[in-house]
């Protein structure tokens, strides 16, 4: 048990992971925008797509992960964006800690955003588009897919703070990467958000699985000559 | 998730690399830092041409060189935060490359910005980069500092609210929280008033008496002859005149500076 506890007061992840969050509760100048930009995204497309009973298991599963993913996009220039004020980052890599745990901290952060995030949208959308809110099939898809989003966009942002317009570049390079993680999780919430076969769904998720353990290895790897100048 | 990175394999025989993490090097030779050929171009721009330097323990190397000369970017390398492109470092005898996190825990950097998060306090700050060195007793340790450095009493104010001057006091306690073997100071002096460059000057002497290698960047010709055992002019990417303080003069000094500082500082290729 101490030892435990002296891990994870230790650990150099969970370190980075609880100074983003203090830092975001704290400012929230992250999170509101993000669940903000998320619920407009349901409701422009809620105006935009007329959806009725018929169409409305087409349309939902997509609309709602475009609102989780742009909202996403919007978090993620902010991931790096805190290193930066005062020169921050370079105080982080002059610490003894390998870049691979400064990736996995800051990945584990924008994955807890991201859910918190969803899991306030989540009901607004289904109330809105009418679908059921207590949907326990639709967690393991959120979680997976939430985990694959974060892994890629935590690597961009890291990459696009290097560049001058980095709330241009990051969509541009992160959105064409994540799109295998975006078909899957809209295959896999198809079923769990309109009541159909649970076996429709697990067919998909063992992929999204399989694209998050490609992303973190390939992403760590690559977060290490990003990182630096 | 745990098993996917070699950090966080690791992870999971974490008592062993806490331990191995937390060993310090206790063989400590008596040439601290040794640069050799280091070499480094910004686009045609060729900053750092080949340059060789070395310091002893105990030593302090002042370094001198006019806007542009390779300065900050002699220093960023050192402390690997900039890959060059040519050349070696060797940190106690050891490869920089080939044992950065070690090497990385007996060197401290003040730099040109703080290197705070502005949305913490003071104490939040250094408890985090205090957590990071992994150092014990950490919350005493940071008392210590800060009484020294006379910021304890600001611990709790966020670090954005501070003025410059009480920015670059945490700089500095965030650069010698973890006791470093080797002291990197890019114009430290810059923004501080009189009552923190005195205790800036006792915070080189103390690190200086305990047997630190320390590499002072400054513009000030004088605090580069007060301060330092020896003292280093940059020109063109290289160490164009090196003397010991003893030896020299303030006005031949002067006159080498401005000397170097009229030619071209960097090369382009």
């Amino acid at each position: 048990m101490k030892l435990l506890i002296d891990w994870l007061k230790l650990n150099p992840s969970l370190a980075i992971f609880w100074k983003d969050i203090r830092y975001e509760v704290r400012s929230r100048d992250t999170s509101v925008a993000v669940l903000v930009f998320s619920l407009l995204v349901i409701v422009v497309f809620n105006f935009g797509v007329s959806p009725n009973p018929k169409n409305v298991g087409l349309f939902a599963p997509g609309i709602l992960w475009i609102a989780f993913i742009f909202g996403g996009v919007l978090g993620f220039t902010r991931t790096f964006a805190i290193e930066k004020e005062n020169n921050a980052l370079h105080g982080l890599l002059l610490t003894p800690v390998g870049r691979d745990a400064i990736y996995l901290g800051k990945v584990l952060s924008a994955f807890t955003f991201m859910l918190i995030v969803e899991i306030i949208t989540f009901p607004i959308f289904a109330v809105i588009y009418n679908l059921p809110i207590a949907s326990p099939e639709f967690i393991p898809v959120a979680l997976l897919s939430t985990l694959g989003i974060a892994a890629v966009g935590t690597l961009f942002s890291a990459m696009a703070m290097k560049t001058k317009a980095r709330e241009v570049m990051l969509p541009l390079l992160f959105l064409p990467v994540i799109v295998p993680v975006l078909v899957a999780a809209i295959e896999a919430s198809t079923p769990a958000l309109t009541g159909g076969s649970w076996s429709d769904a697990s067919i998909w998720l063992p992929m999204i699985a399989v694209f998050d353990v490609v992303f973190l290895i390939v992403c760590s790897i690559a977060f290490t000559y990003v990182i630096q100048d | 998730m745990f098993i996917l990175t070699p950090y966080t394999t690791v992870l999971v025989l974490m008592s062993d690399k806490l331990k191995t993490d937390l060993v310090q090097i206790d063989q400590y030779e008596q040439t601290a830092l040794e640069v050799s050929g280091l070499t480094k171009s910004f686009g045609r721009i060729r900053v750092l041409d080949g340059l060789n330097l070395s310091i002893d323990l105990g030593e302090v190397v002042s370094i001198l060189g006019s806007n542009g000369s390779g300065k900050t970017t002699l220093i960023n390398i050192i402390s690997m935060l900039t890959n060059p492109d040519y050349g070696s470092i060797r940190v106690f005898g050891r490869s920089i490359e080939k044992n950065p996190n070690e090497i990385r825990s007996c060197i401290g950097m003040i730099g040109h910005s703080p290197m705070l998060y502005s949305e913490m306090t003071g104490l939040e700050n250094l408890t985090f980069f205090g957590r990071m060195f992994r150092i014990d007793d950490l919350h005493s340790h940071i008392l210590k500092t800060a009484d020294s450095l006379g910021i304890s009493n600001i611990l709790d104010r966020k670090v954005g609210s501070m003025s410059h001057g009480m920015q670059k006091r945490f700089a500095i306690a965030r650069a010698i929280l973890h006791k470093p073997r080797i002291l990197l100071m890019d114009e430290p002096e810059s923004g501080l008033d009189q009552s923190a460059i005195d205790l800036l000057r006792n915070v080189i002497g103390e690190y200086k008496s305990f047997g630190c290698a320390i590499l002072l960047v400054t513009h000030s010709l004088d605090e580069a002859v007060k301060l330092g055992d020896r003292v280093s002019i940059l020109s063109r990417g290289k160490v164009a005149y090196e003397q010991s303080t003893a030896s020299v003069k303030i006005q031949e000094l002067r006159k080498r500076y401005f000397q170097y500082s009229d030619q071209y500082t960097s090369v382009e290729i």
